[in-house]
């Protein structure tokens, strides 16, 4: 099962007149956990914007499932979006429907089971994702952050995706939260055999759970490795974001 | 990748074995719907102790799948009849446990409590006059900072101010124009039909003044306004609000009524007169050209009529509404804007709401002047 399920090859990025990413190549394999990670403004979001075509690189190929990013059609587009489930930094989940109604939402537009399965099916999402039932009528506005999250999450799996992409899945939880999360994320990927692709700040989802580091600086990738392997690279930026003053205590504990 | 296979549902009598194959998943929603149905009528009649389900050839199994899967289960516990599974992948069969019981629990699905007919109706009146109340409070506010703001000269945000002259005055110049020209073509066309009649030609120049100044330009100007600006200031405030922008400026002590409100009500009271006069110049130049058209009166004539006949009073009296409509426009615009709460529907229903209560108002506004003035006999 080593097929690649993401593939960037040359990829440059320009966003206005600055360069994002300077011919950066990556592969990401099936069934892993990988991070990205590296220092505001590296452009980790940015990558997954060019994973999801929401987002085209200047120049250089981003195949996500051997599509073609850039000249996808319509129709494949839509067959990938069946297959990917995203939480967005923020949630985005939609306003103006209820928790289940937005988890529902996806299954809803492509699928014709009667009300009462897609609103088991959303419920049975919910509670996956360790949320209370009665978080179902809920507003989104009405939820905390961590609820937030972990709605978002619900409805990124309502399709059962084989690729899940976490924008910053745990930032402005608590820690107790975080690794509830975390477990929920590791439980998944064991579970369900997903390829996991998150943009982290978090030192201990790192070293728990993810597969492999993409290290992002400089304009391209410092290091890709696993979690051990990366954190002895001797680069300062991968150092001191590993072992800055703030991290040292966190990873001395593992 | 496997191959999309149609999922099949077999039941072999001899030796009690339950066979799924194919893609048990979302793609092959209603052939699984169609499977269930005719399995539950092939079902024979005695009770079977025991089935097992084979999944060997089960190629593709996800959420929806597990969910046809679980009614499959029920149907068979209904009757008595132990399931066991044999030959799943070890992925169908982690997702089957982890599914099916929890599915179980998911069939009581929570509702949102809805009212009966006669406390919904209270609750939307209550509603209401807590809004009323709110606007009152909020005009007051309104007052009181302004009253400050004379004061304090200083504070006022003149750029802001600017910003909203030009947006809702200067770039409002050619809709306003156009429409109030188009309102003078067709007002001079009816009128100079029916004074064709009886001969009167020339007194198209005293209905057209009385119509366009008194009535329509004020009015016409002060809906498109609100329509334009209006809706403007209740989208900007409300998605500030959603965006917690005013949270911000009340936690850095500035009060959103002084920095926001206050320059765009200030603003469109300054730009609503004025767009008012460009509106009056141009009904008035569409009644000309369509009284010179129509009813042979060369411009010079109807200038010089115009000059003789009309009093500067129904000028003046037009203009004098535009400073009230103002108010109002931005008044309300504003206050809608700021009971946005934090969801996207919330901007356009107060938007709505907005514009349809601004133009209410502005109608309202206008009888009353009428009746006011017939009161006083001017």
């Amino acid at each position: 099962m080593n097929e690649h399920i993401i593939e960037f090859k040359n990829v440059t990025t320009v966003l206005g007149n600055q360069i994002i990413h300077d011919k950066i190549n990556l592969n990401f394999r099936k069934g892993e956990i990988i991070s990205i990670i590296g220092g505001s403004g590296s452009g980790k979001s940015t990558l997954v914007r060019e994973i999801l075509g929401l987002l085209q690189p200047y120049r250089g190929k981003v195949s996500v499932f051997a599509y073609d990013m850039a000249h996808i059609t319509e129709q494949h587009y839509l067959e990938l979006s069946k297959k990917w489930g995203i939480l967005f930094q923020s949630g985005a989940l939609f306003s103006s429907l209820t928790v289940l109604e937005n988890i529902m939402y996806p299954l809803h537009e492509y699928s014709v089971l009667p009300q009462n399965a897609l609103e088991e099916l959303a419920l049975l999402k919910l509670l996956l994702v360790g949320l209370p039932k009665s978080a179902a009528i809920k507003y989104p506005s009405e939820l905390s952050g961590g609820m937030l999250k972990r709605a978002a999450l619900a409805r990124a799996l309502i399709l059962d995706p084989h690729l899940l992409l976490l924008d910053e899945p745990t930032s402005g939880l608590d820690p107790e939260s975080v690794t509830s999360l975390d477990e929920l994320i590791l439980n998944l990927r064991n579970l369900l055999n997903l390829t996991i692709i998150m943009v982290t700040h978090n030192v201990r989802t790192l070293w728990h759970i993810t597969d492999s580091v993409v290290f992002l600086g400089e304009k391209r990738v410092l290091d890709f490795g696993k979690v051990a392997k990366v954190a002895t690279n001797p680069h300062p930026m991968i150092h001191n974001y590993f072992y800055g003053p703030e991290n040292i205590e966190k990873s001395n504990g593992h | 990748m496997p191959t999309h296979a149609s999922p099949q549902l077999f039941f072999s009598a001899s030796d009690q074995q339950l066979h799924c194959t194919g893609d048990w998943c979302l793609l092959h929603e209603d052939r699984l719907h169609l499977l269930l149905e005719e399995f539950t009528h092939t079902l024979p009649k005695e009770n079977i102790k025991k089935i097992i389900l084979k999944g060997n050839e089960l190629s593709r199994l996800d959420s929806v799948g597990t969910w046809h899967l679980k009614k499959l289960f029920n149907l068979l516990k209904s009757k008595n009849t132990e399931i066991e599974l044999h030959g799943f992948l070890k992925t169908h069969e982690a997702l089957i446990n982890l599914n099916i019981e929890k599915l179980n629990e998911c069939t009581q699905i929570p509702k949102p409590a809805t009212l009966p007919w006669i406390e919904q109706f209270g609750k939307n009146t209550l509603e209401s006059i807590k809004e009323l109340y709110h606007f009152i409070i909020f005009v007051g506010e309104i007052f009181y900072t302004a009253l400050y703001l004379a004061r304090h000269p200083r504070h006022i945000q003149w750029r802001l101010l600017g910003n909203v002259l030009q947006n809702a005055g200067f770039y409002a110049l050619p809709i306003t124009g156009l429409l109030s020209f188009l309102i003078g073509i067709v007002l001079a066309y009816q009128m100079g039909l029916q004074l064709r009649n009886y001969g009167a030609n020339v007194f198209v120049v005293d209905l057209m003044a009385l119509s366009v100044l008194r009535e329509f330009a004020p009015m016409i100007t002060a809906i498109i306004v609100a329509g334009r600006s209006g809706s403007a200031f209740t989208a900007q405030l409300g998605s500030m609000k959603i965006n917690q922008e005013i949270d911000a400026l009340s936690t850095m002590g500035i009060k959103p009524v002084e920095r926001l409100v206050i320059p765009r009500l200030f603003a469109l009271v300054v730009a609503l007169p004025l767009l008012t006069v460009w509106a009056d110049a141009l009904g008035i130049f569409g009644g000309m050209i369509m009284a010179n058209s129509i009813l042979d009166i060369k411009f010079s004539y109807f200038i010089e009529r115009f000059d003789a006949v009309v009093p500067m009073r129904w000028y003046v009296i037009g203009l004098v509404k535009t400073p009230v409509y103002a108010l109002l426009i931005a008044s309300i615009g504003c206050f809608q804007g700021l009971q946005v709460e934090h969801n996207a529907d919330s901007v356009g229903s107060h938007t709505t709401r907005s514009v349809v209560q601004a133009i209410f108002m502005i109608i309202t506004f206008d009888a009353l002047f009428s009746i006011l003035l017939s009161w006083l006999k001017i």
